[in-house]
């Protein structure tokens, strides 16, 4: 399946991604000239450099484009999500981290998802598959045992 | 294990100098001074509680005396008109019956016993449904207010600490979480 796309990208650039490939399907059917040098407007230069190395000579052949396109939003639709719950809001640089950990230690490739929960405390709780595991300061205040017990 | 012990656990921050555990003992710090407040609360609660308890304990001995002292003031009426009923009747039969007085008074003072002693034995009865009835409304106050303490608390406790950490620290606590997640199988 072809890839043009980082190992684990977020949420957000994944449907962005997702709609300049469904504008790149659509450009390439209507309009008239050379097939790739249409793309060149809509994919990013990432992108457009990835699908250059991909497809070498047969970049302007229309059939093994198609199919590079097709395969890459297959590919993206496909990703399983790592979600993140944060107690803060991060920053971009503190997302590339993230990315960078999950790239080496996560499931790839993957899509990020964020998502702030001040329940968090302090940590990090980590959804995969529909489970939840807890790394949170929130989980380890909750199981404090110097609680009042319900008499 | 408690939070702090888990929080604190091994690492000596004085021997790290990096950002991250500088950061991460800056958080440990706040954690540190958060539970203590935690304990704070926990104290106030205790105290709240104990109050609580005896002010509902001194309710419900005001509550029962009044109680009993209408219960016992109903039975000293209650026996009054059982005595004039029975005077009542016995005068009447006095009046009926000439030649047969004597038994019809003994039978008059037993009747009279009879009410009195069953008198007793409801007022001792409704005594005891009265205390267990009282009993059981102390429990469930202390119960519900105890609950709310062990669900308020943990809440309080999330506030001050999540209000208290820097970005830099909350980045420290993320690592170290997710360097523990390095060491389970998540991903299976």
């Amino acid at each position: 399946m072809t890839t043009l796309y980082a190992p684990v990208m977020s949420v957000h650039e994944a449907q962005a991604a997702t709609r300049r490939l469904q504008q790149a399907g659509k450009t390439l059917h209507q309009a008239h000239g050379k097939p790739a040098s249409r793309l060149a407007s809509v994919l990013t230069e990432v992108e457009y450099q990835q699908l250059k190395t991909q497809l070498g000579d047969s970049l302007d052949s229309m059939k093994p484009l198609e199919q590079a396109l097709n395969g890459a939003l297959a590919e993206l639709e496909k990703r399983p999500r790592v979600l993140l719950e944060l107690a803060f809001e991060p920053t971009h640089t503190f997302i590339a981290e993230l990315k960078a950990w999950l790239t080496k230690h996560g499931p790839t490739p993957c899509l990020l998802e964020l998502k702030m929960n001040p329940g968090v405390v302090g940590g990090v709780i980590v959804g995969w598959h529909g489970k939840r595991f807890d790394y949170s300061v929130g989980a380890k205040l909750n199981t404090y045992d110097e609680f009042p017990e319900v008499s | 294990m408690t939070l702090l012990k888990t929080l604190m656990r091994a690492r000596d921050p004085r021997k790290n100098v990096s950002p991250a555990m500088a950061a991460t003992s800056q958080a440990e710090q706040i954690i540190a001074a958060a539970t203590q407040e935690a304990k704070e609360i926990l104290n106030r609660a205790h105290t709240i509680r104990s109050d609580a308890e005896s002010a509902l304990q001194e309710a419900a001995e005001k509550q029962q005396l009044l109680l009993q002292q209408a219960l016992e003031e109903e039975t000293r009426n209650l026996q009054k008109q059982a005595h004039t009923a029975i005077s009542t009747m016995l005068d009447e039969l006095k009046k009926e019956t000439e030649g047969a007085v004597s038994s019809v008074v003994t039978d008059a003072g037993k009747q009279l016993d009879t009410v009195q002693h069953q008198l007793v034995a409801t007022l001792a009865l409704e005594q005891k449904k009265m205390q267990a009835g009282l009993e059981g409304v102390r429990r469930k106050k202390i119960h519900s207010l105890t609950a709310t303490l062990q669900k308020e608390i943990p809440v309080i406790v999330k506030k001050v600490v999540g209000r208290s950490l820097a970005l830099a620290d909350h980045e420290a606590l993320v690592r170290e979480a997710l360097d523990d997640a390095k060491h389970d199988t998540i991903w299976t």
